[in-house]
């Protein structure tokens, strides 16, 4: 049975960004019923039902999130949308915003009903260009045509969406460094807790949300809870996904698919198999460079929350990044380490210097200076690097040196017995 | 109190031959004799001098690297750690290369006893123990050594440990990676 | 990356060991199997300095923010997988923590490691060497070892970042304490973090380099050598430094503070803890107001005039230019009558001194006249700088001559202007440099005895020139404006023949019949307790290190 995308439903269509179209396909609808029919209590409530989960990476359930909202009103609510979408790897965000903003809009319009938000802060990422002048277009749009603004649609609900460009630091992606660089500081996380649906935008109550999980609120207003609970594997991991493949397959690409679908069949299937007929499978990072690596043996794993837990790493962002046979571990896990040790904010002990150290250990490596302790040190800093930090950058590169030093351990070996890289001449990126 | 004494044995009281001390004068003799063939045992000094051996502990001095920089720092750890406070630093600021030097160093030779806890202690290797242990001065101001003296009774002690060459190349100015 | 988790619900306190009975706004918890009641809002690491446990920190400052980013006060909590920091978890009802487990040993080991794997080894020439939390803690929780054997990164060092301070970048451990004492407590905001990742670096805004008022406050925040204070730098090693306590005579605050000594000389002045005063803070013009001391001329002995008026002073002994003073005062009063003697005492001196100067001026010599400057500049700030930079002014008021009066002191001066008093006596003050009077006017005087510490001009002019002890070579209690007295100490051996005001005021005096025995400034004091209600029940042993509050009318 062939999948019909409903997160991409009108991305690929010409004008599929303008208002016009989005009507004409029947968007808005699900605002206008909750406007009309429901109530934010309702709307939560239903968010929860659907078992709508975050798509930013933790996979945290959306409606609970929001119920963490402290029940007094004495201060404003904010909804953050976090579009500063920067996981190597990672660039559904970024298609939405570019292709269909109006269905991201419309799940930001209805969850901020539902949260009782007036102010939405659209947090996107500074190199986004394209997507910044589509969002703010559509923005516009929507201000012109009564969705936002005041009373919306008639229904006395009032919301103002404010488009902030980031200046393009990684870091700002994590849900508090956002929150800073939002209020006009340096991007730096916050200590936790208190959390930000607590204690969040300018010290007020505050729901970040990922611009993928947004979308799916639309969906989940236009058909139901009930609906959107049976695609997917229920229970607990319903819905669609967008699904980013990189790396070595024939058409790297953003593919919908409902959670749950096989991480083969989106490699040979959706993306066209491997790029290069003479080089096997050797690895896939499943979640975003952050995540765990699979090797090629763990690799028949359905792409879910709790599978991919299961199989030793995380859905992250769902950027699968695929490696063939002529990747070499320790020139890859250094391409990240350099990624790291540029983007750590610098706050705190261990992820700032021991980023660095990561970099000049696999430097040496790859150079063909490596020591044999230089294997074990690998993993005992990121060990020491893991869960000691303030944010999930510690995690971040923690887990992916202690997973590619662990599964390909006799390539960094190999590094040092023979004084260098043995795949130095073919190791490419297409 | 008047003394008491046993009166001292004169040789006539050993007999007539004794008398003459012409056995005590040949018994030295053949002694002098003796040892005209022997080892000489007596040194020439001052033109002749000891040879000493590698861990003698002589008096201290400063030394300069092979840059001719001098390699002390003025971190008092010297002056801190000697037991008879022979030691007498002030510090000062160097505008290019280590922010730090002594200004003044004096070593109050009087004092020292040399017994080598400065050079134990000195974490740039730059006071150490001389084979010099002649010294003299007509007066007390004489025997404080100043830096000068020091220096250039150290001379110059190349060092394998280049520990501040960025710092004395780009003279100060630090890089980011 | 992952997004973090949302909190999950606390988990309910276990039965666990007994834990003491708390009270409605205290929260009871065992850190180390110690039971420790604490008042609620209060942090685990506050809670376990409170029971006698030391968490190792960097960033952590009582005075400031919480920032939580070195790392180094990471404990176990019970039910929390995580390591939590101790600097921002709050002490909750039934908490269970560990600071000394196997697991918080060995991150305190990994925390120590990064922190010096970029930092230079080149305590030999850092200030801060002695006391260094680097130092201290790689002692205490460190592996002793590194298995970095990467070239470290390498920053500018010796960086100019501000009129008072030198910044090593190299040295820096980034905790930003600096950074929350200029936006938090000076609230200048000079300083930032700049760059990212281990070449981030703490720096400032183009054209405005770190000067404020308070500036030498991030030095001696500063857990490592990264900032330093310039007039201190390469000036002594801190382990020959010893710490007197006393109080700050700079202004009408009355800073406690450290006078650290060497060679009998001070070296640098720290601030004091003091909740009631200053916090943890002093200003940067505290600070070097040990400077004068070594600037300014002292005066060595006794200088007297010969009889003869307009000759050059010269050296005298203390017997001789006391009798001379004193044959001067009477002869004055013979000719003149007493109406043509008058004093200036000064409010910077301590309420022994000026106790003495009331006693001995006033009531045994006769003068019926006694002004007391005041010294005023600019404004009182947000922090502790006052506009009074009388530190005694209120001692002055309650156990001296009054309290500072301009009018009073400019109608001494105009008197003597005009020829209507014939003898001034000036006790720590110098009008002729502060130019209340001009040279002229005061060569019109028949007798100038002064009491100072240095050759100012008004000392210089002086029939009589007796040296009295500078800032930090006597004993004395200052009252601060809030009315809190607090004692000054002797860090330094009086220069020279300097003697304390009080003695020679004493001495004076009892040229005159001053009756009382006064054998030490805490005798002074104990008569000022008992004579001015004020004072009443305070002695210097009860002012203690914190000083104690007079009881005004």
């Amino acid at each position: 049975m062939p999948y019909e995308p409903l997160l991409l439903r009108n991305a690929g269509k010409p004008g599929s960004e303008t208002i016009d179209a989005y009507l004409a396909s029947g968007g808005y609808q699900g605002l206008r019923r909750v406007l009309k029919e429901s109530t934010p209590e309702k709307m939560v409530e239903e968010v929860k039902a659907s078992g709508l989960r975050g798509r930013g990476g933790a996979g945290f359930a959306t409606g609970v999130k929001w119920g963490f909202l402290p029940k007094t009103r004495d201060k404003p609510r904010y909804l953050c949308i976090n579009a500063d979408e920067s996981e190597p790897g990672t660039f559904k965000d970024r298609l939405l915003i570019e292709k269909d903003p109006h269905l991201v809009l419309e799940g930001i319009i209805l969850s901020a009903y539902a949260i009782e938000c007036r102010t939405a802060f659209f947090y996107i990422r500074g190199e986004f260009h394209q997507g910044c002048r589509v969002f703010q277009r559509a923005v516009d749009e929507a201000y012109a045509k009564g969705f936002l603004g005041k009373n919306i649609l008639g229904s006395g609900y009032d919301l103002d969406l404010v488009l902030y460009r980031g200046a393009g630091a990684y870091i700002c992606g994590e849900e508090t460094a956002l929150l800073e660089s939002l209020e006009g500081k340096r991007g730096l996380p916050r200590i936790k807790p208190p959390f930000p649906a607590i204690v969040g935008l300018y010290g007020c109550p505050t729901i970040i949300n990922n611009v993928e999980t947004l979308a799916n609120v639309t969906l989940i207003a236009e058909r139901g809870a009930a609906w959107y609970a049976t695609i997917g594997r229920p229970p607990k991991n319903t819905g669609p996904k967008l699904y980013c493949l990189s790396g070595h397959v024939k058409r790297p690409g953003v593919y919908e698919a409902p959670l749950g679908v096989p991480l083969m069949e989106l490699i040979e299937e959706r993306a066209g198999g491997l790029l290069r007929p003479d080089r096997p499978l050797k690895a896939v990072v499943p979640g975003g460079s952050s995540m765990r690596i699979l090797p090629a043996s763990k690799c028949d794993v359905l792409m879910d929350f709790d599978s991919l837990v299961a199989a030793g790493s995380m859905l992250g962002s769902a950027a699968v990044i695929v490696m063939d046979a002529g990747t070499c571990m320790v020139w890859a896990l250094l391409s990240l380490a350099r990624f790291y040790a540029h983007e750590s904010c610098g706050q705190c002990t261990p992820c700032r210097e021991g980023t660095g150290w990561f970099v000049k250990i696999l430097e040496r490596l790859e150079a063909g200076q490596g020591r044999p302790e230089d294997v074990d040190l690998l993993t005992d800093v990121a060990n020491k690097v893991e869960g000691n930090t303030i944010c999930p950058f510690g995690e971040a590169i923690a887990w992916p040196v202690q997973s590619y030093v662990k599964t390909f351990r006799e390539e960094y070996e190999e590094h040092v017995r023979r004084k260098g890289c043995p795949l130095a001449a073919t190791a490419t990126v297409s | 109190m008047p003394l008491k004494g046993t009166p001292v044995k004169r040789a006539a009281h050993a007999g007539l031959l004794a008398a003459t001390y012409l056995p005590s004068i040949l018994k030295g003799m053949w002694i002098t004799l003796r040892h005209i063939f022997r080892r000489k045992v007596t040194m020439q000094y001052p033109e002749e001098t000891w040879k000493l051996p590698d861990n003698y502990r002589g008096l201290p001095a400063l030394v300069r690297d092979d840059q001719a920089r001098v390699k002390c720092v003025a971190c008092f750890l010297c002056e801190y750690v000697c037991p008879p406070k022979a030691i007498h630093i002030e510090a000062q600021e160097i505008p290019t290369g280590v922010e730090k030097g002594p200004k003044v160093f004096d070593i109050n030779m009087l004092r020292c006893i040399m017994c080598g806890y400065c050079e134990e202690v000195c974490p740039e290797q730059a006071i150490f123990l001389t084979k010099e242990y002649t010294t003299v001065g007509v007066n007390r101001e004489e025997m404080i050594y100043h830096k000068d003296r020091l220096l250039e009774m150290g001379g110059i002690r190349p060092d394998p440990i280049k520990k501040w060459a960025h710092l004395t190349a780009e003279a100060g100015s630090g890089t980011h990676r | 990356m992952a997004e973090p988790k949302e909190p999950q619900q606390p988990p309910s306190p276990p039965p666990g060991p007994a834990l003491p009975a708390a009270g409605p706004d205290d929260v009871s918890l065992l850190i180390d199997d110690r039971p420790v009641v604490v008042r609620k809002g209060t942090t685990v690491l506050q809670a376990a300095e409170q029971a006698g446990l030391l968490v190792p920190h960097y960033c952590y400052h009582a005075g400031l923010s919480i920032a939580g980013n070195c790392r180094m006060c990471l404990v176990e909590i019970e039910k929390a997988p995580k390591l939590q920091i101790g600097c921002a978890t709050a002490a909750a009802q039934g908490m269970v923590v560990r600071t000394q487990t196997a697991r918080v040993k060995s991150t305190r080991e990994a925390i120590m490691e990064f922190l010096l794997i970029n930092h230079p080894l080149d305590c030999p020439i850092c200030d801060q060497a002695g006391e260094c939390r680097l130092q201290q803690y790689e002692a205490a929780y460190g592996a002793g070892r590194s298995r970095f054997n990467e070239e470290k990164v390498h920053f500018p060092k010796r960086y100019d970042i501000g009129r008072n301070v030198v910044f090593d970048a190299e040295r820096c451990i980034k905790c930003t304490r600096c950074v929350r004492f200029c936006d938090e407590v000076s609230k200048t905001h000079e300083l930032a973090l700049f760059d990212r990742g281990d070449h981030a670096i703490i720096g400032t805004f183009p054209g405005r380099p770190l000067d404020n008022p308070y500036s030498g406050n991030t030095v001696d925040i500063c857990p490592v050598g990264a900032l330093t204070w310039k007039p201190f730098r390469f000036r002594a090693r801190v382990w020959f430094l010893r710490d007197v306590p006393s109080a700050c005579a700079g202004c009408a605050r009355g800073c406690s503070v450290n006078l650290a000594t060497y060679n009998n000389r001070i070296h640098r002045i720290t601030p004091r803890q003091n909740m009631q005063v200053n916090r943890f803070w002093i200003c940067d013009a505290g600070r070097e107001s040990h400077a004068p001391l070594s600037e300014r001329p002292r005066l060595a002995g006794p200088r007297a005039l010969a009889a003869c008026k307009g000759g050059p002073q010269q050296e005298a002994a203390w017997e001789e230019a006391l009798d001379r003073a004193a044959e001067l005062l009477r002869e004055t009063a013979k000719a003149h009558g007493s109406g043509a003697l008058a004093g200036i005492v000064s409010a910077r001196l301590s309420v022994e001194d000026l106790h003495l100067a009331r006693k001995a001026l006033s009531e045994a010599a006769g003068i019926p006249r006694l002004g007391v400057p005041p010294h005023v500049e600019g404004e009182d700030d947000h922090l502790l700088i006052r506009r009074d930079r009388t530190p005694n002014a209120k001692g002055a008021a309650l156990a001296g001559p009054g309290a500072p009066h301009a009018g009073r002191v400019k109608e001494i001066l105009e008197d003597v202007a005009a020829g209507r008093v014939r003898a001034l006596v000036v006790v720590g003050e110098d009008p002729l440099g502060d130019g209340l009077i001009d040279a002229a006017a005061l060569g019109r005087l028949d007798a100038l005895i002064v009491i100072d510490w240095w050759k100012s001009p008004t000392a210089e002019a002086a029939h009589v020139a007796l040296p009295s002890c500078g800032y930090g070579e006597c004993e004395g209690v200052l009252v601060n404006f809030e009315g809190r007295a607090q004692r000054m100490r002797a860090a330094l051996r009086p220069w020279a023949e300097a003697e304390p005001t009080w003695r020679i005021l004493r001495e004076l005096g009892r040229r005159f019949g001053l009756a009382g025995e006064y054998p030490t400034a805490s005798a002074v004091f104990d008569e000022v307790a008992a004579t001015v209600p004020a004072f009443a029940g305070l002695s210097h042993r009860a002012l203690g290190g914190l000083g104690a509050v007079v009881k005004e009318a």
